[in-house]
């Protein structure tokens, strides 16, 4: 296309704004940061498994230590390596491909989201250096402790500006703003630059939940910026908004944080869900089961998220009366999900199922994520809440969600999207090794502390010596398994690593369309050079008529053949 | 304000409403998400401390004098309006009376938040810091936020009252301005809300 | 099953109860969804000259297959809600609060819980009342089979009261006295921690409940009356 000339270096590899480029701009820097989250969590559960151990730059965990790291792994997990991997990168690489369009709509608005993203990665970093380290409360930032730790009442703004806190809060509203222009992009795009011919139904499973993540994203988000604002000013202008002394609420933080935060939840987990929705059928050579409800139950699910977000604070203190309602709310929400699970399982009867590395991760996060899923139920029951809430039960029901959304999920589409993406395979037989030694250190990790958490083994504690039921053996034991398991899944890491170097220099060349896929993103050349098409592609059906009997000689029917 | 430069290319499918803004319909609406936030935040607040919404020492908010800034607020969308109207007429042939229009409004706009900034001074010497009540905290911080808002607005009606006079394809120029519209309007709408909740009401009681 | 701590208070078997509940429902969802799950990939590898069939599951005869199981489902979880409302209210909502024979207040500070008894007038938040030693020496003493109205609260951050052999836990706020009511049916010593991070030394924030006879109760209560609280209190 004449519109799209050669760049020069910066314009191509700095500022660009080819909608692909900022994608792998997104995923590389979500993989570094969930590489440095995943090190912090080895760290400290290093120090659970052995108190005192001197582990390298960071020293001997004291509590404050140990509580700055537990709180920037979930930040960094959550808002730097999850969300601009599966919302941000997926969504830019996948997006315009998948609609047969050219670039995103804005594309200079998606280069300056990347990079308001990376000032944001660099604010996370400095909080790290101000004096005192970075912050300690806790991801959910409660106050009052996080209107208060680190903050000097008497001292002038700039030095509680200067505080790992407040830069932690700074760099959070920011990344917020990167991804809500981000998303204005999305949804833009999404509706009014698909193909021609391109119905709302034709449009993949994908593109869908990665469009309503975003709409869960940018709703939720106004009111949780909002609490960060007045959070941050109750740090810097020392304002009181949660400070019950003078008249503020601090539970009011939590419904702000909350609303956001369950919503949150479904912005990692809707794009995964479509990854899925989109491998397994290609894998299976049949069409994705009942496509059209799937995206209905998807779309009630980001409805109701935004009706549950209480279930996270049954013991905090709120009416109980209004408890029973999010338990009520929270628990019927597994039935939209229920319903996806059990289409995406009929999809796969009666197939000719052939279990390259792509679909191996989407049944890895099947399996796990049931798991997850069906220990959800445990927690949203406020009966029972009230007993394993911050108990390491959660954290094991939360990671067998996040780690299936983030890891497997992201792993399939990266390896379903890297030919796409780079031209070339990558390799089988280090992308089946990498997944078996991954699952077997997720699970090595986290399933033996759902039984430490049905014990009573609550979070956040640097060292357990001050409880003796917490020091029996079969609990240190599960310290140590555990401990041994985030090491084995950190270490595997190492595998895809190599994998991504010698499949992107010296892989297989791929072609246009290795998986005999439907979607748009398969007409164009592997890798689409700045504009996608040549000629822009038309829409004749929806993108899973596979071994469709009216199509003769190939199993697959790409949407722009007529 | 960010500028929505939109993609050179014209779009796929025939669409009901541009790029441009459609975006800026949905920047506005996670806008007001925010707003909501804190304006629940306020009320939680208010219904807590009844009595002592402002405390009792603590100065009065001018509401007559405010009164008069609002109009001034709602003026400027008048002149928006009208400015709007004369590129929908295709009377405007060069833009240049439109340009005049938004540059109007632009000045209503400064004169609010210039006027505004007058009336915090004055507060701040009378004694209504952002620490010395949480009435005082909520009002510098909504009114602050919505300040800042229409300072935005006025350099993007700068920008735009600049551009609409250099030659380029009308069409452009009009959906630069549906999209400028969209959002200074939401400027002014959301101002009358404000007023009521933090100065009219809390006056009251 | 053994997991879960020993039942130390009345309410506990019923938290365990929903537990029980759950696990059975769920663990026979999981052990089918996950059969369904392996039959249909390992039936359904591919082979050679195979083809696959063409299933939209847009007709009932075949959507039916994850209609019905979703009704079931949907049974599941409204016989789950009821019984863990059920629970909750038992536990949680005020008017369904047994008439209590003791108060206490529990005050949670950085790190550390204290424990105020009424004094001689019997009656708590007046001017006589009793608080017992200073920081982590003294232990929050309850009688057996008696209801024990807890008054909870925080001095300056929050907190969260968890006792396990209780089954439940409360988060307590600076500013708000939330009340919760305990009837320890077994006599012992018990770990009280926060379960709420609260600053550095959360993870020291360990006191303990001492669950005792009726007498052991009425001289403790004799005692601290009579100032010599520290004598029961330190052990």
């Amino acid at each position: 296309m004449s519109a799209h000339h050669e760049q020069s270096f910066i314009s191509k590899y700095v500022f660009s704004i080819d909608h692909k480029y900022i994608a792998k701009q997104y995923t590389v820097t979500g993989m570094i940061f969930a590489f440095i989250g995943g090190l912090f969590a080895v760290a400290f559960r290093t120090q659970l498994a052995w108190p005192g151990t001197n582990i390298p730059f960071i020293g001997v965990l004291d509590g404050m230590k140990y509580n700055m790291l537990v709180t920037n792994h979930a930040m960094i997990m959550f808002f730097w390596a999850g969300m601009p991997i599966l919302l941000a990168g997926l969504g830019n690489f996948v997006i315009p491909l998948m609609l047969g369009a050219d670039d995103m709509a804005f594309p200079k608005l998606n280069m300056l989201s990347y990079w308001i993203f990376f000032v944001s990665a660099v604010l996370l970093i400095l909080s790290f250096m101000a004096p005192g380290g970075g912050a300690a409360g806790g991801w959910t930032m409660y106050p009052p402790l996080n209107a208060q730790q680190g903050v000097d009442p008497d001292a002038n703004f700039l030095v509680n500006l200067w505080t790992g806190g407040s830069l932690l809060i700074l760099a959070v509203a920011v990344e917020f703003a990167s991804m809500l222009l981000g998303g204005i992009n999305f949804l833009v795009t999404s509706l009014n630059m698909r193909a021609k011919g391109m119905k709302l139904m034709d449009v993949p499973a994908v593109v869908w939940m990665i469009n309503l993540a975003t709409v869960d994203f940018m709703f939720s988000v106004g009111p949780l910026i909002s609490g960060a604002v007045m959070l941050l000013f109750d740090r810097i202008f020392n304002t009181g908004f949660y400070d019950p002394a003078r008249g503020g609420d601090p539970i009011l933080f939590q419904h702000l944080f909350w609303f956001f935060g369950h919503p949150e939840v479904y912005v990692v987990l809707l794009p995964a869900i479509g990854i899925v929705a989109e491998i397994v059928p290609t894998f299976s050579r049949k069409p994705l089961f009942a496509s059209r409800w799937i995206i209905i139950m998807a779309t009630a699910s980001a409805f109701i998220a935004f009706i549950v977000w209480a279930h996270h604070q049954f013991v905090a203190g709120i009416d109980p009366r209004m408890a029973e309602f999010f338990s009520i709310t929270t628990i019927i929400i597994s039935v939209p999900f229920a319903f996806i699970f059990f289409a995406v399982i009929a999809t796969m009867f009666k197939g000719q199922i052939e279990v390259k590395t792509p679909m191996l991760w989407a049944l890895g996060f099947l399996v796990f994520f049931l798991v997850g899923g069906v220990t959800g139920i445990f927690n949203g029951s406020a009966g029972l809440d009230m007993y394993i809430h911050d108990t390491y039960f959660v954290i094991a029901h939360f990671h067998y969600t996040l780690i299936p959304a983030v890891f497997f999920a992201g792993l399939a589409a990266l390896h379903f999207w890297f030919p796409k993406a780079t031209g070339r395979m990558m390799n089988e037989t280090l992308g089946k090794l990498h997944f078996w030694i991954t699952s077997i250190g997720f699970n090595m990790f986290a399933f033996p502390l759902f039984f430490s958490g049905l014990y009573g083994e609550h979070r956040r504690i640097f060292n357990y010596s001050s409880y003796q039921p917490m020091m029996a053996d079969w609990i240190i034991n599960i310290r140590h398994v555990a401990t041994i398991g985030a090491m084995i899944l950190a270490a595997a890491q190492v595998l895809l690593f190599i994998n991504i170097i010698l499949s992107a220099t010296s892989g297989e060349k791929a072609g246009k369309n290795p998986w005999k896929c439907n979607t748009l993103e398969w007409v164009a050349d592997s890798p689409p050079p700045h504009g996608n098409f040549a000629t822009p592609p038309s829409c004749y059906r929806g993108p899973y008529e596979y071994s469709n009997p009216k199509r003769s000689g190939s199993d697959f029917w790409p949407q722009n053949e007529q | 304000m960010v500028s929505l430069k939109e993609n050179k290319k014209t779009t796929n499918q025939s669409t009901v409403i541009t790029n441009g803004a459609l975006g800026m319909i949905l920047f506005v609406a996670t806008e007001i998400m925010f707003f909501s936030g804190l304006i629940s935040a306020f009320v939680v607040n208010a219904s807590d401390n009844i009595g002592a919404w402002p405390p009792k020492w603590q100065p009065r908010l001018p509401v007559e004098a405010t009164a008069v800034n609002t109009l001034i607020l709602f003026a400027s969308a008048i002149t928006l309006f009208f400015a709007i109207r004369k590129t929908k007429s295709k009377t405007d042939g060069n833009f240049k009376t439109s340009s005049n229009l938004l540059k109007i409004t632009m000045l209503l706009g400064g004169t609010f938040v210039a006027l505004q900034g007058f009336e915090w001074v004055q507060l701040i010497g009378a004694g209504l810091t952002s620490s010395s009540s949480l009435f005082g905290a909520f009002f510098y911080t909504i009114i602050g936020m919505h300040g800042i808002h229409a300072l935005a607005g006025v350099i993007y009606l700068f920008v735009i009252s600049l551009k609409i006079i250099k030659s380029f394809d009308s069409n452009i120029k009009m959906k630069m301005m549906q999209t400028l519209s969209i959002y200074w309007f939401f400027v002014v709408l959301l101002w009358p809300v404000l007023y009521l909740l933090v100065y009219v009401l809390p006056s009251k009681g | 099953m053994s997991f879960l701590p020993e039942a130390y208070s009345s309410v506990a078997a019923d938290i365990y109860g929903v537990f029980y509940l759950i696990f059975y429902i769920v663990g026979i969802w999981f052990v089918v969804t996950l059969g369904a799950l392996f039959y249909g990939v390992f039936t359904s590898l591919k082979k050679q000259g195979g083809k696959a069939q063409y299933i939209t599951g847009d007709d009932w005869a075949q959507s039916k297959w994850i209609w019905i199981p979703l009704i079931l489902v949907f049974m599941c979880d409204l016989l789950i809600d009821v019984k863990t409302a059920n629970v909750w209210t038992k536990v949680e909502i005020a008017e369904k609060m047994p008439q209590n024979d003791y108060d206490v207040k529990i005050v949670g500070r950085q790190f550390q819980w204290e424990f105020t008894y009424p004094g001689p007038d019997g009656k708590l938040f007046t001017e006589d009342d009793i608080q017992i030693a200073d920081g982590n020496d003294g232990e929050l003493v309850l009688p057996v089979g008696k209801i024990t109205k807890l008054h909870l609260t925080a001095a300056d951050v929050l907190h969260s009261f968890f006792v396990r052999e209780f089954g439940f836990k409360q988060d307590v706020i600076p500013g708000r006295i939330l009340t919760r009511w305990v009837e320890p049916i077994k006599e012992g010593r018990i770990e009280l921690t926060c379960a709420e991070i609260c600053g550095p030394n959360h993870g020291t924030m360990r006191n303990w409940v001492k669950v005792v006879s009726q007498e052991e109760f009425n001289s403790f209560i004799k005692n601290l009356n009579s100032g010599k609280k520290v004598a029961m209190a330190t052990k």
